[in-house]
């Protein structure tokens, strides 16, 4: 088999592996260990959509926390004020995202760069502001969600586990889909040069758009699964600006433009905090310290420097296959 | 018969006139040269044609069609190509992914590919073997799943007018296709403009400062200086062309 | 009422300006959104703390040590970090002041702890008479300062041989080097310049906010919209976008409700961008981000 052949069949078994050993976990670890890993799969997902934006079409996001919170609030008024269980709020939680997504894609489409960057910072912000101000939303004190139930069949930890991983699977091999496809290649066309890109045929304001609206619906739906994770909203976590930043750690960190970025972005930014949990102060420096280290030696993400590893393992390994 | 014709395309920036009535025909099925000294206005004329710019005066149809309705998205559609100056590829991309982009024009159902759904995997398939055919075409079906760039100059120009051909057009903007290149390169690409021209049926406008590779392929050459028309003819009348050499000469001089 | 909720949004206004300028020099020198700046502000004030309160020094030393302080910080911050990834694209570069972010809270947090502590008013607060408006001296004061500093800047720009050439590297790094311009000294200072603006600012503000290591959180991003407000080019503009944004949370805050303040402030932010995306008063084509 040639380079290409042999790591791609290489590449299928380890992820099938994986992917199934992910099926399996909750038999052989504490409902415990399931609930952190619930956890880090919501960010995963988020991460995702964090990364279509700004990893694979260019446009840097630091305001997907207000996307992440639209989705928890929809879920959350629904289940609260409509009854409406947990798959139906994780879908009308991506629309409302996507709705907004794409709301905010028209209006900010004439800004680039960092100006962009500042703009979605200050749409978090705002949603934030909303949420903390408007009685609706209930503020500090927050809102309740009803027990997870599927057709009226509740579950606990372990049943919501499942649906997030499943939920994840599916939304990794969609967003794999999406990048292989005309429309990822659009997407980096527009990143790479915007004047090739128009003088091939791609309408820019269509696909910064599109990309816009795809990319807050995966997060709208991380967000409305957190929400269900922990059956409670409040301004509190969800009013907080940090957690926009945390995507973009996760991204940068994980690696740009890279599904195993994503991956391992968001357990990056998930496992350090809680593992650190009783010494804050550290974790955030230790944060800070590890994202300029990467920055300075590993600028591609920590998936690149082990894609490469792993590389270089593989063809010691396996020459002849 | 699908002529590009611009009559007295004027554009200007602020206080400076970069075109000035600029005329240029470009009938179907020729291959038409655009020449003139640094600065003279060809890339800016070639940014009108694509509607990077908009000119301030003046007509540009292609056929039937009126440029300047056209977004600049669009033009790829009226069967209008074009390549860069500086080479606008994308870098982080393969040689193949860079051809298949600029195959956007002809990438149907978004929604089917998204998904994946059959049909659009065989429609991938069969935009994938075009592009290795147009990636053979220009000699590098070697480099095809190579990043881009990491690949020397002149193969970086050679993926540049892949992308465009991609697209199918009829009409193919050339701009300085052999820049930088070295005489073997230079003489590689001008028999693979003067086929695309003789056997793909392509009409094409060259942008050039190489005067053996304009000499040798253009039927009709029009010059620009200072954004205006000074000349117009066969390369044999444009060579003996008094106006056309004090422009250079005055270039000459400038240097 | 009216003139009196425009007199103290001036006086905050002057004070977020301090932040906004920096953010604009450090920039349009080095490309960078630096969005340590508010921690540099936070640095200051928990120095200004230790000198005065630990240390027992009087306030002015104090005062004078903790700037001396944050401009040390800053240059290490330019030396250590920034100087390494100096030619990385702008995501890079914010992203590595975002890790400058983390470090300085979680030292703050470590070294200081996390509660919030009041911080002396040196200026008094009692109103004082102008113009037939009331209004704190301490506001008065810190226009003062504020205004001071502005001239301050103004001054070296123009006459002094390194703010020429912090100009010099803005308009044209290459150009810059071809006359013999130390570029990397130069942009060391501009980091150093923006230490000094936030060591005021975080001292003159901390009154009035508190010191916490997220203290200067929001006001970063009011400093941002005075910056934005220049097309993060401008530091006229930035001066007066952050003035209006004083304004604006004060008048919004007064008439709205007090935690208005802060919504104001991103509302304003997405309307400047997406009605002008080069910012209001920086029409100047520079290099692309």
């Amino acid at each position: 088999m040639n380079d290409a052949n042999k790591t791609f069949t290489i590449d299928r078994i380890l992820i099938i592996g994986f992917f199934c050993s992910l099926l399996i976990l909750p038999f052989f670890v504490a409902s415990f260990y399931a609930s952190l890993l619930t956890m880090t799969f919501i960010y995963i997902i988020a991460a995702i959509g964090v990364n279509i934006l700004t990893g694979y079409t260019g446009l840097v996001t630091v305001g997907h926390g207000g996307f992440f919170a639209i989705g928890a609030y929809t879920t959350a008024l629904m289940g609260k004020y409509l009854g409406v269980s947990i798959f139906p709020g994780l879908c009308a939680g991506g629309v409302a995202a996507g709705v907004v997504g794409f709301l905010l894609g028209i209006i900010f489409l004439r800004l680039s760069g960092a100006f962009l960057a500042i703009g979605t910072l200050g749409f978090a912000f705002a949603v934030g502001s909303i949420l903390n101000n408007w009685s609706i939303f209930e503020g500090r004190e927050g809102i309740s969600l009803p027990p997870n139930s599927i057709l009226g069949f509740r579950f606990g930890d372990v049943g919501l586990y499942y649906f997030c991983v499943i939920t994840m699977i599916f939304l990794i091999l969609f967003a794999s889909s999406l990048i292989k496809s005309s429309v990822g290649r659009a997407f980096t066309a527009v990143r790479d040069s915007e004047r090739a890109a128009e003088s091939s045929g791609i309408n820019l304001r269509f696909y910064k758009t599109l990309s816009f609206t795809i990319s807050a619906a995966l997060t709208g739906m991380a967000g409305a699964l957190f929400a269900h994770h922990t059956n409670y909203v409040s301004s509190e976590t969800f009013g907080d600006t940090w957690l926009s930043v945390d995507f973009l750690v996760a991204v940068v960190v994980g690696g740009q433009a890279s599904l195993a970025g994503s991956i391992l972005g968001g357990a990056f930014v998930v496992l350090l905090p809680y593992y650190l949990s009783e010494y804050r102060d550290f974790a955030f420096i230790l944060k800070g310290v590890i994202l300029i280290l990467v920055l300075l030696f590993a600028p591609a993400g920590l998936s690149d420097l082990l894609g490469r590893l792993y590389r270089n393992v593989v063809d010691r390994i396996a020459p002849e296959i | 018969m699908a002529n590009l014709t611009a009559r007295e395309v004027s554009v200007h920036f602020g206080g400076v006139k970069a075109l000035s009535d600029v005329n240029v025909e470009v009938p179907e099925g020729s291959i038409i040269g655009l020449i003139g000294p640094n600065g003279a206005g060809k890339t800016t004329f070639f940014n009108c044609l694509s509607r990077f710019l908009s000119c301030d005066k003046g007509t540009i149809t292609y056929g039937d069609k009126d440029l300047k309705q056209c977004s600049p998205h669009n033009i790829v559609r009226l069967g209008i190509a074009r390549t860069f100056q500086n080479i606008n590829l994308f870098k982080t991309r393969t040689v193949l992914d860079n051809i298949l982009i600029g195959m956007h024009r002809h990438i149907g159902n978004l929604i089917s590919a998204t998904l994946s759904l059959p049909g659009a995997l065989r429609h991938e398939r069969s935009m994938r073997c075009r592009a290795e055919e147009i990636a053979e075409l220009l000699g590098m079906k070697t480099e095809i799943n190579e990043i881009v760039r990491n690949l020397p100059y002149g193969i970086q120009k050679r993926v540049e007018m892949g992308r465009a051909l991609a697209a199918e057009p009829q009409l193919l903007l050339l701009d300085e296709p052999v820049a930088g290149c070295n005489e073997e390169e230079t003489s590689e690409l001008c028999k693979i403009v003067y086929s695309i021209n003789h056997d793909q049926k392509i009409t094409i406008l060259l942008v050039e400062h190489d005067m053996s590779m304009v000499m040798s392929v253009c039927k009709y050459i029009y010059v620009l200086d200072f954004g205006k028309n000074i000349a117009e003819g066969t390369p044999a009348e444009i060579q003996s062309n008094p106006a056309v050499i004090e422009a250079y000469l005055g270039e000459q001089n400038a240097a | 009422m009216f003139a009196q909720q425009i007199m103290s949004g001036i006086a905050t206004g002057s004070l977020y300006a301090l932040t906004a300028v920096a953010i604009v020099l450090i920039f349009r020198n080095t490309r960078t959104i630096n969005l340590a700046q508010g921690d540099f502000s936070m640095v200051g004030a928990f120095m200004a703390l230790l000198f005065s309160q630990v240390l027992h020094l009087s306030l002015i030393l104090a005062f004078v040590a903790a700037i001396i302080s944050v401009i040390v910080l800053a240059v290490l911050v330019e030396l250590l970090v920034m100087r390494k990834i100096r030619n990385a694209d702008w995501l890079t570069l914010f992203t590595a002041t975002l890790g400058v972010y983390y470090i300085l809270h979680g030292l703050a947090g470590w070294l200081w702890g996390r509660d919030t502590k009041s911080f002396p008013n040196i200026f008094s607060v009692t109103p004082v008479s102008i113009g037939g408006m009331l209004i704190s001296e301490a506001h008065v004061i810190n226009i003062l300062i504020a205004g001071g500093i502005g001239l301050l800047l103004f001054l070296f720009f123009k006459y002094t041989k390194a703010g020429i050439a912090m100009r010099a590297i803005t308009d044209d790094v290459e150009a810059a080097q071809l006359m013999g311009i130390p570029v990397k000294f130069v942009v060391t200072l501009t980091w150093a310049v923006g230490g000094f603006l936030a060591a005021f600012a975080g001292m003159l503000l901390a009154p009035i906010i508190y010191v916490s290591p997220g203290m200067m959180d929001t006001v970063l991003i009011k400093g941002y919209v005075g910056a934005v407000f220049g097309g993060l080019y401008s530091i006229p503009g930035a001066i007066v976008g952050s003035l209006l944004i004083g304004i604006a949370e004060n008048i919004a805050g007064g008439y709205l409700g007090a935690q208005y303040k802060v919504t104001i402030a991103f509302v304003m932010i997405v309307l400047i961008l997406a009605l002008r995306p080069r910012g209001l008063m920086g029409g100047q084509a520079r290099r692309e981000v």
